[in-house]
Parts: C-alpha cells; sequence; structure tokens
C-alpha cells in the first residue's frame, strides 16, 4: 500500500512519455486496463503470470534476506520444470493421486539441486554466487534444448516442445480456480503461491530458521559469533531459493500445459529480480508487486498489436518507469519526505540578507 | 606574522541543527594563537559538530566566526585550508597502498597530474619539517604495514606541510597505546613550542589536565564554559560535562577467596593467522581478571578461541565452567552461561540495521523463553527488551529504532544489556567502553563491579590501563599471543604493566 504513491507516479511518468511517441496516454491506459481486466480470459492470463512473478519473487527475496544474489531462478524453474517433464514421461504408468506427490516431489527436489550447486560451492569453495546461477541459467537451457529436441519431442507438434505428460500428474480435472476463469490458464498454484508468500512471512517473522538466515544476510561475522554457521545458511538458503522457484516450472508443468515448451518462461526469473527489490524482500510486498509487474507484462503484447508506435520493446520503457516510481517511493519511506534541502537555502539566504 | 592581542578563532553565536534538532546552540568562545585549547564533552555533546563547522564540512545555521578577527564562512575545507588549519580526523585519510612518504607528497594542492611526484627539494623539506618536529618516520615502509601511532604522524605530519597554523584533533588518542599517547601528548606539545595552535577533541581527562592551556567544555549541544585548565581539576571537568557530581572513586577491594576455578586454560598452545598462541589463565568465582596488551597482540583472540575451541587445532587443556572445551559442541560454549560484550560490537555483535529489540536475541535465539507455542514471540521479547531499555537508561528509550540510530555508548548499552541479561556465570568484557561516553562508562563499571560482587567472574581485556588498574583483581599481560607477566592489586605499578606490554626486560 505504502507504494502506492510512487506506483501512480511512476505510471503517470510513463504515460508522458508515451505522449512523445505521440499516443494518447489516456488510450494507451485503456488499453492497459482492458488487456489485463477485459475479458475472464484476459484476467485469468494476468493471474498466471502473477503466479510465476510471485514464486521467482519469492525465490530471489530469499536469497537477499541472506545476503546472496540469486539471479539463477529462470535455470531452477526451467531445470525443474524439465525433470517433472522428464520424469512424468518416463513413469506414466503410476497413477493418481500418488503420481501428483511424486511429480511433485520432482519439481522440489530439482529446484533445491539446481538451488544447492551454486550454494555448496559457495560455501566450501568460495565460488561467487552470482557467477555460478548465472552459468547454471546457461547450462539448464542446455539440457533442456538436448531433451526436447532430442528425447522428448512432441510427434505431433512443429514446436520445440515436449509431448503432454498424462492427466494423472497434473491438476486440471479438479482445478475449481480454473473453472471459474475457463480457458484461461490460470491454476490453482495461483493459490499456492499466494499461500507460499504468506508462509514465507511467516517463516522470517516467526520461525529461529528465518531469524538466523536475515542475520546471516546482514552480519555474517556476528552471526558466526552468535553460533549461526553462515556456510549452513549460504547452502539453507540457496536450496529454499531453488525450490521456490521451481514453483513456476509448477505452475506451467502440473497446472497448466503438461508439457515442457522452449521458452515456456518469458524470463519470469529474472523479473522475480524487479520484484524482490520492489517489494524491499517483504514477502507480502511481492504479492502486490508480482501484480503490477504481470498487468505490465500483460498488456505490453496488447500494446505492441493494438498501436503504431508503442513496440514490445517500447512497452519495456513505461514497465521501467513504473518500477522507478515504486524504487522512488521506497527511498521516501526510508529517508522520510523531507524538503530539508530547500528548507536549508531558505535560511542562508535570509541569514545572508 | 601579524601579532593580534585578540583571539585567533572566535565563535560567536554560532548554532547548527540537523532536522529539528540543534546538534550546537549559542557557542561563544574564543582560541587564542599559539596555545593547546581542549574541547571536551561527552558523545554527542556536540564538540565534533562545532569543529567541523569551523573546518568547513558543515556550515552554521547561525551565528559567525571569526578567523585572526576577520569574519569568514568556509563552504568546504578547502576554504579552511586557505586559512592554514588543517584536521586530524579520527580515521585516518592515508592511502595504505603507498609509503610513508608518498602519503605525505601526496598532498600537495599545487601538484600537476602529469608532473612526477618525486623530487629532491620537496622530498628533503618534508624530512626537514619531519626533524623539527622531532617525528621518526619510517619513510619507505607501506602505509598498510604501520602501526597507527605512526600512521598518526603521518597524518599529522601532512598538516605541518601545507603550513598549516591552526590544527585540530579529533579524539586523537582513542586508537593509541598507552605509549603511543604518551608520545602523541608530547608532539603536542612541542608543536605548541613552534608557534602552532592546537585544538583538542577528547573525552579523557588525564591527557586534557596533561596539556591543555585552556578548556571548553559541552553539553548536549550547548557550551558549559570556558575556563584556564589550571582552575579545574578531573573531577570537576567530569561533573560539568556530565551535569550531575561524578564519582570517581576505586572500588573497595574485599580479599577475594578464589577458590572455585570458571575458566582455565592451561598450557593451551595453537597456532592461528601465523601466530603462536601460548594462554595460561584461570578465571576465579568473584573475581574480576584484567588482561592487558597492546593491540593486534592476540589477547582478543581469546574470545573466539572460548567460543569455539574445537576450531583451533591447540595443545593443553582448555576448562570452561567445569567442562573440558573438547567435549562440548561447535558452539556449544554458547550454550553455556557466558557473556560476551564483543571487542568490536558494530561488527561482531550486533545486526546493525535490524531493530533494536530484535538485536536483543541474537547469541541467545535458540532460547526457549522467546517462543510460544513454537514461534517466535516478539510481544514477549519486546516487553523484555523495554525492561531492559529501562534498567539500563538507554536514550532514546525506543526499542523500535534501528540499532544504528543510537549513539555508541547506548548500543554499548544495549549490547551489555542484553549479555547480563541471561544472568552468566562468565563475563567476557572485551574493551567495555570504547567509543562511550561517561556516563555510560560508569553504567557498565557498575555492572560489571555488580557482577563480580554477586560472585561471578569477569574477563576484562582492555587496552585502557586506567580502566584495568580501576576494576581488576589481577591483571595478565599478552604479548604477541602469549600470556606474560601477572600482577596482583596490592602491588600494582602502571610502569611494570607497560613494560609488559612493550616486552622490554628489566
Amino acid at each position: 500500500m505504502k507504494s502506492f504513491f510512487g506506483f501512480l507516479f511512476g505510471l503517470f511518468c510513463a504515460l508522458m512519455i508515451v505522449l512523445l511517441a505521440g499516443e494518447n496516454p489516456l488510450h494507451i491506459l485503456e488499453i492497459l486496463i482492458r488487456s489485463s481486466f477485459g475479458s475472464k480470459y484476459d484476467f485469468g492470463l494476468t493471474l498466471f503470470y502473477m503466479t510465476s512473478l510471485i514464486f521467482t519473487g519469492l525465490s530471489v527475496s530469499t536469497a537477499f534476506k541472506s545476503g546472496l544474489f540469486n539471479i539463477g531462478a529462470e535455470g531452477q524453474l526451467n531445470f525443474s520444470a524439465l525433470c517433472m517433464v522428464v520424469f512424468a514421461t518416463s513413469y506414466p504408468g503410476i497413477t493418481f493421486p500418488g503420481s501428483l506427490l511424486m511429480i511433485l516431489l520432482v519439481g522440489i527436489l530439482s529446484g533445491a539441486i539446481w538451488g544447492a550447486i551454486p550454494g555448496l560451492l559457495k560455501a566450501y569453495r568460495g565460488s561467487h554466487e552470482v557467477i555460478v546461477t548465472m552459468m547454471l541459467n546457461f547450462v539448464s537451457a542446455g539440457i533442456s534444448s538436448y531433451f526436447i529436441s532430442q528425447k522428448l519431442q512432441n510427434p505431433d507438434s512443429q514446436n520445440p516442445e515436449s509431448a503432454v505428460i498424462s492427466d494423472a500428474f497434473r491438476t486440471n480435472s479438479f482445478d475449481f480456480l480454473n473453472k471459474l476463469l475457463p480457458e484461461s490458464p490460470v491454476n490453482l498454484f495461483f493459490i499456492i503461491a499466494i499461500l507460499t508468500a504468506v508462509g514465507m512471512y511467516f517463516f522470517f517473522t516467526k520461525s529461529v530458521l528465518g531469524y538466523e538466515m536475515i542475520a546471516v544476510g546482514e552480519n555474517p561475522s556476528a552471526a558466526e559469533r552468535a553460533s549461526i554457521s553462515s556456510k549452513k545458511f549460504v547452502v539453507i538458503s540457496l536450496v529454499l531459493s531453488g525450490v521456490l522457484a521451481s514453483g513456476a516450472g509448477m505452475n506451467e508443468v502440473i497446472g497448466y500445459s503438461g508439457q515442457y515448451k522452449i521458452g515456456f518462461s518469458p524470463e519470469f526469473g529474472f523479473m522475480g529480480i524487479a520484484v524482490a527489490l520492489m517489494s524491499n524482500n517483504h514477502p507480502l510486498g511481492i504479492i502486490a508487486n508480482a501484480f503490477i509487474m504481470s498487468l505490465f507484462h500483460k498488456g505490453a503484447s496488447d500494446l505492441d498489436i493494438e498501436t503504431e508506435t508503442i513496440t514490445k520493446d517500447f512497452s519495456k520503457i513505461i514497465q521501467a518507469m513504473v518500477l522507478f516510481g515504486v524504487g522512488l517511493q521506497y527511498y521516501l519511506n526510508k529517508y522520510g519526505v523531507n524538503f530539508g534541502f530547500f528548507k536549508k537555502k531558505k535560511i542562508n539566504s535570509s541569514g545572508n540578507m | 606574522m601579524e601579532i593580534n592581542s585578540g583571539p585567533e578563532i572566535e565563535f560567536s553565536n554560532v548554532g547548527k541543527r540537523f532536522g529539528n534538532v540543534w546538534a550546537n546552540r549559542d557557542i561563544s568562545f574564543g582560541i587564542q594563537r599559539n596555545t593547546i585549547h581542549a574541547i571536551i564533552g561527552e558523545n554527542g555533546a556536540g564538540k565534533s559538530t562545532i569543529m567541523k563547522i569551523l573546518f568547513g564540512i558543515y556550515s552554521a545555521d547561525a551565528g559567525l566566526i571569526k578567523v585572526n578577527s576577520k569574519e569568514v564562512r568556509f563552504s568546504s575545507p578547502i576554504d579552511a585550508m586557505k586559512y592554514k588549519i588543517g584536521m586530524v580526523h579520527q580515521h585516518f585519510m592515508l592511502s595504505p597502498a603507498h609509503t610513508a612518504l608518498e602519503n605525505v607528497l601526496l598532498v600537495d594542492p599545487n601538484q600537476k597530474a602529469l608532473e612526477p611526484y618525486f623530487k629532491k627539494d620537496k622530498i628533503e623539506k618534508i624530512k626537514a619539517t619531519a626533524k623539527l618536529y622531532k617525528f621518526d618516520i619510517p619513510w619507505d615502509t607501506l602505509v598498510r604495514d604501520l602501526g597507527v601511532g605512526i600512521q598518526q604522524k603521518i597524518e599529522i605530519l601532512k598538516l605541518l606541510c601545507l603550513d598549516n597554523q591552526i590544527l585540530i584533533f579529533d579524539e586523537p588518542t582513542a586508537v593509541l597505546t598507552p605509549h603511543e599517547i604518551d608520545e602523541l601528548l608530547n608532539q603536542l606539545l612541542e608543536l605548541k613550542n613552534q608557534g602552532k595552535t592546537v585544538i583538542l577533541i577528547t573525552h579523557k581527562l588525564k591527557e586534557v589536565k596533561r596539556i591543555a592551556d585552556t578548556i571548553t567544555i559541552f553539553r548536549k549541544g550547548q557550551m558549559v564554559g570556558t575556563y584556564p585548565a589550571s582552575e579545574l581539576d578531573e573531577k570537576e571537568m567530569a561533573s560539568r560535562m556530565v551535569g550531575k557530581p561524578v564519582s570517581f572513586e576505586k572500588r573497595a577491594f574485599e580479599k577475594f577467596t578464589g577458590e572455585e576455578e570458571l575458566l582455565k586454560l592451561d598450557n593451551v598452545q595453537f597456532k592461528d593467522e601465523n601466530k603462536d598462541f601460548h594462554l595460561n589463565l584461570t578465571l576465579h568465582r568473584g573475581e574480576i581478571l584484567g588482561i592487558a596488551g597492546i593491540e593486534g597482540h592476540g589477547q582478543e583472540k581469546l574470545i573466539p578461541f572460548i567460543l569455539n575451541s574445537k576450531k583451533y587445532d591447540y595443545t593443553g587443556k582448555a576448562t570452561i565452567l567445569g567442562k573440558d572445551a573438547q567435549t562440548l559442541g561447535a558452539y556449544g560454549t554458547r550454550e553455556l552461561p557466558i557473556g560476551i560484550f564483543p571487542e568490536d560490537r558494530l561488527k561482531l555483535g550486533v545486526l546493525p540495521e535490524l531493530k533494536a529489540f530484535q538485536n536483543f536475541i541474537l547469541g541467545y535465539q535458540r532460547k526457549s523463553k522467546w517462543f510460544s507455542k513454537g514461534a517466535l514471540d516478539w510481544a514477549k521479547i519486546k516487553t523484555l527488551t523495554q525492561s531492559m531499555f529501562d534498567k539500563f537508561k538507554v536514550e532514546p528509550n525506543n526499542i523500535n529504532l534501528d540499532f544504528n540510530a543510537f549513539s555508541g555508548g547506548n548500543q554499548q548499552k544495549i549490547v551489555v544489556a542484553r549479555e547480563l541479561f541471561h544472568d552468566p556465570e562468565i563475563i567476557i568484557a572485551a574493551h567495555p567502553t570504547r567509543g562511550v561516553d561517561i556516563g555510560a562508562i560508569e553504567l557498565i563499571h557498575e555492572q560489571l563491579i555488580q557482577a563480580q560482587e554477586k560472585g561471578k567472574g569477569v574477563l576484562l581485556i582492555s587496552s585502557e590501563l586506567d580502566e584495568l588498574l580501576k576494576l581488576s583483581d589481577r591483571i595478565l599481560v599478552v604479548r604477541n599471543g602469549k600470556i606474560m607477566g601477572e600482577q596482583i592489586r596490592a602491588n600494582f605499578s602502571e610502569k611494570e604493566i607497560g613494560r609488559s606490554m612493550l616486552g622490554v626486560v628489566q
């Protein structure tokens, strides 16, 4: 709520820039709103994006809390999506509900593994997590291209995607949320994402583990003195980060399409960084900011189609302005809205007279 | 040089405010040429602020300043330097990767960017200046390899080479050993002999008494008064600084029985960071055991060693509260009733950007008293923190502020409150009063004495000899990682301890 002023200010600036491009700001605003809320389908798609962004936002923010920069959420969600599809296609005979539990477990474990690699390397070999997570993004992209093109290619499709996994591994048969917004991709994982965010909020405020994780992030040497092993928490935090990112993979594979499509994530992992920063790593703030981001992400494609000048790239500028606005609000909140700078000048000039 | 009968520097009604708070208000006093003028006051009394205004770091919001009877208004230190005013900051402004000589050469304001800076005549001039003021400096050693005492000399020499007339020192002795302090004070007297004006910001009254000609006392942003140094004794200075009488009485020492051993390091030997440690000490119930030593001689290693002995591959035997350190888990010592005031509170003791009450459980975060139904009960933690804030009179009395927002003295009070909250049997206090104002020093000392009277054991690691002499029952000296001399209260001798610290054999 606090960042609402910043959001409006950012939006205002963005619309002013649109004016420079020769478009009517109100028209753009209308397209944005229509694109996000216009129909049940549109709204469902917005919520679908939001689901993935909540997961990746939580993933990045959890690493941030313990002083780590995880830019590998993209690789983690990708790897876990791939592993789930590989698992489901390798063991098609497992029946419901065990199948669902097992695929969830595979998703969580694969995310954990992809987070544990940089965690262990950082803790015991001193490798920088930014480099390792970034490299693992490429590795996971490479692995998935290999599997999809060589092993799992869907015979009924020209697109680089796997075959659709059996319904026993998916939630669509009992997905009541999807029934509310039919044909849109939104699914049960939206609710799970919100619950996860709330869960993370309680984790950081109410549990010792969360407290210790924050302590490591704030001051590793003091944490060490307080008998908190920072090495241990580097690993824990990146594993947790990987698990949270895998939620975005589940949203796609288990919740929606049931297959792995190359490029299914429009860089949710990187947008998660923006979401985490905009929310100052507050799990509940992430819900709100994931919504804002998804709204603009959804709007961007329609702006491209419906206007002459606002291309997909241009709409990135609009997103960036809103991001700046929210960031501005954060600083105003932190340092207090004071105009001491101007006041000081006044005193000086009167003093000189 | 023009001879002036009036003061060299004159403040009249100077004020400075930050936001709505006046850091300085109605400050009016003069500083005479060729004197040592001490400015004293507790932390946060505004003594540094007024000097930063003089040096152009801050600009005054009210009043005026005259230098040599001419009104000045500095907007940056460069302006102040034009009036031959120089300042030695608490944190040195030296380049650690250059030699001592290079550091002095580098400050020449007339140096052109593409001109070589090694010039014979300049070097000779620097060395002559050093000789004049009796500085002994290893010119070709990198600054990073030099001790703080020498670094400070280089810093002073930089100002002298710029021909500064007025030298401001901001808490110059905070980082020095007793021996170095002695040397510095002599140096300051030498500067005065050579005709310079020295302004000394400090809260160490002994030093003030020894060298100052005039004293200006600050309290809560305002001036208490300016006095000739001969008029005030230490006790009087302290009372005027704090605004109420201060007791300097040494505590009454009862003969301690010293039977039960709380902590015993028996021939403990290990190697760490290329230093050999050899530790022998016994802390008894009901005593304050002082550990003296020059900074960097390994006395602080005692804390991490006691906390996590297993990490060090040691020989000998360490017994903590009757338990062999080898039988304790990796962080097992933390579960024993031991309170620790860390040697560097911001770096090792707290989470500076979290709130005060969140800091209150650090180190004890797994104690069951914080929990209800398996979750951290912040309401309860807040109540307990508040009770300790009241007991220790922490200012501002607001547990919801970030730890960073408190002044040094109050930060230390919070740490002390936290460590004493669990009623520890052993208290390890490292530099408990470093960077702490008089009011807080008194409170912390009282707490240590109370603990001792209750039969706890206190290990007091300090580089302030006065503090050790005031509180300890016995004093051990650490030099190069080894425990050297032992002195018992009955025959404490400052000289003797100083000698052991320096390793001078009689």
